[in-house]
């Protein structure tokens, strides 16, 4: 088919007149049975490249992807066109699957879009057995690679199938809009040998890319006060953690800023009306985790404000890439804490490290897997039982052993079993340490990003494997566009100590049983309180102040004014002796409730702190409470003082002891809790 | 073998309406030229005539499974993940064994589980019906326990009775042993959980030839049969009716030994009198006898034979019996068919046959006095 042929008919079926030369040379490959790897930015018409030779073939052509939200948009502007067009994935009913699948049997479709997990499923495999296939694609294809920024490892099966099951000569196409050099080439040996790259230009001509340095975090909060409304348009808040994005809404809120929250942790109906909301702009911006925007087919989001660096300028690349594909002027912000502690690290850099820091577990706990594998297999949960990990690192430990070949997946009757394989290879943890140095390496270029003088644009281009030169004349901060600088105003200031002083902090405790929602008097970083805790606990700063006492107390009012409590207990501490102790005993005193010494640790454990893994802090003090007067709590209501709330394995850990010996409530009461990155 | 060149092994070894044999053909102008499977499928219907020597209804029938091999990409992909792994005719884990024995019947490609070496190690068959008595199962035992120490292994067919009796004993006396499957390598969970460990350290090998998901079915039970034989060089039989797997797989390894004079031996069990199995109509074919020991016995016609005719001519001396009466009394548990052989063998012994009324009887024919 010639490209005079193939835009008549391109015109006729979706609308527009001509491709662009790179989605022809695409096009043109794909239909001589060519495998292609697209790297294009977001915009660019990636989709066509498939869309269009797969209205062509004669039979169904397979798109795994694994953003449901994107599926779903493109299914419906395929059908819109009359393209037969059906996705299939946990969000649907199990119907809708269903006749997905059997319309996808009876030769219906023209193009199928799939979850890779699906890839696992026994009815999938079961029905793919019986389409007629004409071709593979895989979206967002960075994700296959470990080195990539967003890793699947679901995607695992899918780049075995392409590399060595599907005939050479079945067309195959991988698309992307973010791939270094490095994951590019990943990509080229995962989907296997006579992979054409196409790669095209990154760069967003639109972009007005600003870097702001603080010592602080309250520096961030007064510029947003002062400048984000005079933003033009609508956009997002990028913060580092769910707490943060909390945190940030309620100051945007005071400030008269319509602001709203989205994270992960927020349910599936509050989600999907905040994504909703968002393309119809019905807030000035969203203050969410990096789990919004992904895949959302929205044109004017006008500016992305990051308040914490991301893990690599991939990361960072990829989160602004989602801002102005209208091509209109697009405000990108990036805050950085540069504060140092006292072992000279930066404010802003500790929660990205301690990401990379505990995304693995020990090499140990692999062995202990590989050898209760070798008994017999097992389920997820017998896996959990047999090596007394938490879920998941069970997971991780799964996932990286398949990836190695040493256990594999089997499906028993319904039920999901792992097992050895036999003749597995040894164990490769090295592996893990390269990841973990790599991933380091891509931190620290997001340092070098801030600290550039580079045009930024060209920094992120290049380190993307762009290297197209163009002019750069005011594209950001270093090329001619003004430097953001803060003032704090003594106004500004009060203003920030006043809300954090009444933000108590929730606690919140779903899955344990007779367990209320806690609070804590302030949150740790970046707070007098933090510093002071720290005095006490580490620098024979002696009993808690009374400042603290003060500030727990209105926490205590704040959240549990009418609650009426029979006896408080208190965490017994492991190294700093009776700070807490006599702490709950001054807070006792003051409310007027007895003060109990009777929750006592039964078995030896260490600082939780010294624990990076949350499974390792659970470990940790699994077990390790008792109660020695049973009575005491027996069908009481009972609050639970400790100084500073981390992972809340220890509360946790506590409050379903005391659950099951009978307390009819506990509520947690805590000084300080901690957000992702602390260094406590 | 290339893991992508799978797919089109898979697709020629279920392609229906076409021989085995005729597959072989087409593999055999493959190897010789040097090329891969799919270079066969991707070739012309020009190069398939001439040079393949297809006619048209075989390209046909072979073009048109050209569209699943993307279908059976995915079926080879879930395959390994699952653990299973894919041995064609050409790849040298293939058992030698068998394609020696088999020649252009040896089935072209096998899925199979645990340790691929057990397919050329020294093997030894152990086989007998379903239903086989407790004789039957401690002969499999033994024999097991023998062969292993001799550092052989058993091929069986895990059928109940016999096949699981030896591959147990196999495995119970920290041997190796090789299972063929009458089913599908993907429709027997519940033996890979039961037989877990002994996959997990080597010491056992599931193979298949059918379809990866086909259920049991009687007629891929009696071909899988011919595997079994064709793997080993000794096959014991414990105990055969005269018909079924056991039976036919037996003739069919008799006539190859006949025909081949091939280096494979077939022993089996010498019945007692009161067993009512086909043992030694085998042993008559020309299988060696063993004893319940498995020690080959040297003399063809046992002891107990001679046994019965004594007391049969005892029996008969002065009278005269029907054939069902002369079983009651000398509490034979033989079909009649095989009772009236005998008789009739005995002409020698000086037993005739006599006819009274509607029914014959038998009696010593009495030899008349002469006077010179």
């Amino acid at each position: 088919m010639t490209r005079t042929e193939a835009e008549l008919k391109l015109r006729q079926i979706f609308g527009f007149s001509r491709f662009y030369d790179e989605q022809w040379k695409a096009i043109s490959a794909l239909l001589q049975g060519r495998r292609i790897l697209v790297i294009e930015r977001t915009g660019f018409g990636k989709s066509l490249c498939y869309q269009f030779p797969a209205v062509l073939f004669g039979g169904t052509t397979i798109v795994f992807s694994p953003l449901i939200a994107l599926m779903r948009d493109q299914v419906t502007a395929l059908r819109r066109r009359g393209i037969a067009a059906r996705c299939i994935n946990c969000e649907e009913t199990p119907e809708d699957n269903e006749k997905s699948l059997q319309e996808a049997i009876d030769g219906k479709l023209k193009i199928l879009y799939i979850a890779p997990e699906r890839q696992e499923n026994e009815h999938w495999l079961e029905a793919v057995s019986k389409i007629r296939l004409s071709m593979v694609v895989v979206d967002e294809a960075h994700t296959i690679s470990q080195w990539g920024h967003d890793f699947r490892p679901a995607f695992r099966r899918i780049k075995n199938l392409v590399r060595n099951y599907l005939p050479q000569d079945m067309p195959i196409l991988a698309v992307t809009a973010t791939a270094t050099e490095k994951v590019q080439h990943d990509i080229e040996i995962q989907l296997g040998n006579n992979l054409e790259v196409i790669r095209g230009s990154l760069m967003r001509t639109n972009f007005r890319l600003y870097v702001i340095k603080t010592t602080s975090e309250e520096e961030k909060m007064v510029w947003l006060k002062h400048h984000l409304q005079g933003l033009p348009g609508t956009g997002l808040v990028y913060a580092g953690t769910r707490t943060q994005t909390s945190l940030y809404m309620k100051w945007l809120q005071r400030q008269g800023i319509d602001a709203v929250e989205y994270n992960a942790g927020l349910d599936a109906q509050t989600r999907k009306e905040i994504e909703e909301g968002f393309l119809s702009n019905r807030w000035k911006c969203i203050v969410s985790t990096n789990a919004l925007g992904m895949g959302i087919d929205k044109p004017d989001i006008r500016f992305v404000i990051h308040l914490q660096i991301p893990a690599s300028p991939i990361h960072y690349y990829q989160e602004i890439g989602r801002a102005g594909r209208d091509g209109k002027p697009t405000d990108i912000i990036l805050f950085f804490n540069e504060q140092r502690d006292e072992n000279g690290v930066m404010a802003d850099y500790r929660l990205p490290r301690s990401f990379i820091d505990s995304a693995r577990p020990s090499e140990r706990k692999y062995l202990q897997f590989i050898e209760a594998l070798k008994e017999e297999p097992l389920s997820e949960k017998g896996m959990m039982m047999a090596t007394n990990m938490k879920q998941t690192a069970v997971r991780v430990i799964r996932e990286d052993l398949i990836e190695q070949g040493i256990i594999k997946e089997v499906t028993m009757g319904r039920q999901k079993f792992y097992e050895y394989r036999y003749d597995a290879p040894e164990l490769d943890y090295s592996l893990y340490s390269s990841l973990n140095a790599a991933k380091l390496e891509d931190l620290q270029q997001m340092l070098d990003y801030v600290e550039t003088k580079q045009p930024r644009m060209e920094f992120l281009c290049r380190y993307l494997g762009d290297h197209e030169e163009i002019d750069w004349t005011r594209t950001c901060d270093n090329t001619g566009l003004p430097k953001l600088t803060i003032e704090v105003q003594e106004a500004d200031r009060l203003d920030v100590q006043d809300f954090k002083e009444n933000l108590f902090p929730e606690l919140s405790f779903k899955r344990i049983p007779n367990m209320l929602t806690g609070v804590a008097a302030s949150y740790y970083g970046d707070s007098n309180v933090g510093r002071i805790i720290h005095h006490c606990k580490y620098e024979n700063g002696g009993d808690f102040p009374d400042v603290l006492v003060r500030q727990t107390l209105r926490a205590f009012r704040y959240r549990f004014k009418n609650k009426k409590f029979d006896i408080i207990l208190y965490v017994p501490s492991t190294e700093s002796g009776d700070l807490v102790r006599n702490f709950a005993h001054t807070i006792g005193k003051i409310l007027k409730i007895p003060v109990s010494d009777g929750l006592v640790k039964q078995k030896e454990t260490k600082p939780q702190k010294i624990f990076e893994q949350h499974y390792g802090k659970a470990d940790n003090v699994k077990d390790a409470f008792t109660c020695q007067n049973q009575k005491e709590i027996m069908g009481k209501s009972i609050l639970l003082i400790d100084d500073i709330y981390d992972s809340g394995a220890t509360i946790k850990e506590i409050g379903r002891m005391l659950a099951k010996a009978g307390a009819a409530e506990t509520a947690p009461l805590v000084i300080a809790k901690t957000v992702g990155g602390d260094n406590i | 073998m290339e893991k992508n060149e799978l797919p089109y092994w898979m697709a020629l070894a279920h392609l229906a309406g076409i021989h085995t044999a005729d597959k072989m053909k087409i593999l055999v102008q493959c190897h010789t030229r040097g090329e891969q499977l799919s270079d066969f499928f991707k070739a012309s219907d020009e190069i398939k005539t001439v040079q393949y020597l297809l006619d048209s209804k075989l390209i046909e029938n072979i073009n048109s499974c050209i569209a699943n091999i993307p279908n059976y990409a995915f079926m080879a992909e879930n395959l390994q993940e699952q653990g299973f792994e894919m041995t064609a005719i050409w790849d040298r884990e293939y058992p030698n064994q068998l394609k020696a024995n088999l020649k252009y019947n040896a089935p072209i490609f096998f899925y199979s589980r645990g340790d691929r070496a057990l397919f050329n190690k020294p093997a030894t068959a152990i086989v007998g019906s379903r239903k086989s008595g407790q004789v039957s199962l401690d002969f499999t035992r033994k024999v097991a326990q023998r062969e292993v120490a001799h550092g052989k292994v058993i091929v069986s067919g895990y059928a109940k009775g016999v096949d699981r009796q030896a591959l147990e004993s196999a495995l119970q006396a920290e041997g190796k042993s090789i299972a063929v499957l009458p089913q599908g390598i993907m429709t027997f969970s519940s033996g890979y959980k039961a037989l877990y460990k002994y996959l997990v350290q080597g010491k056992l090998l599931i193979v298949s030839y059918f379809q990866p998901k086909a259920g049991w079915d009687v007629g891929l039970a009696m071909a899988r049969n011919e595997i079994i034989y064709g793997m080993a060089q000794d096959i014991f039989v414990a105990e055969s009716d005269n018909k079924g797997g056991t039976w036919s797989g037996v003739q069919a390894g008799l006539q190859r030994q006949r025909k081949n004079a091939q280096d494979i031996s077939i022993f089996v069990r010498m019945p007692d009198q009161t067993e009512k199995n086909a043992n030694m109509e085998l042993i008559a074919c020309g299988a060696v006898p063993v004893d319940c020991e498995g020690n080959v016995v040297e003399n063809k016609r046992p002891l107990e034979t001679e046994d019965i005719k004594r007391k049969m001519i005892e029996l008969l001396t002065g009278r005269e019996l029907k054939a069902q009466d002369i079983a009651i009394k000398l509490q034979l548990d033989w079909s009649k068919e095989k009772l009236k052989s005998f008789l009739e063998n005995m002409e020698s012994e000086g037993v005739c046959k006599y006819r009274r009324g509607r029914s014959n009887v038998y009696a010593i024919k009495v030899v008349e006095p002469r006077l010179f």
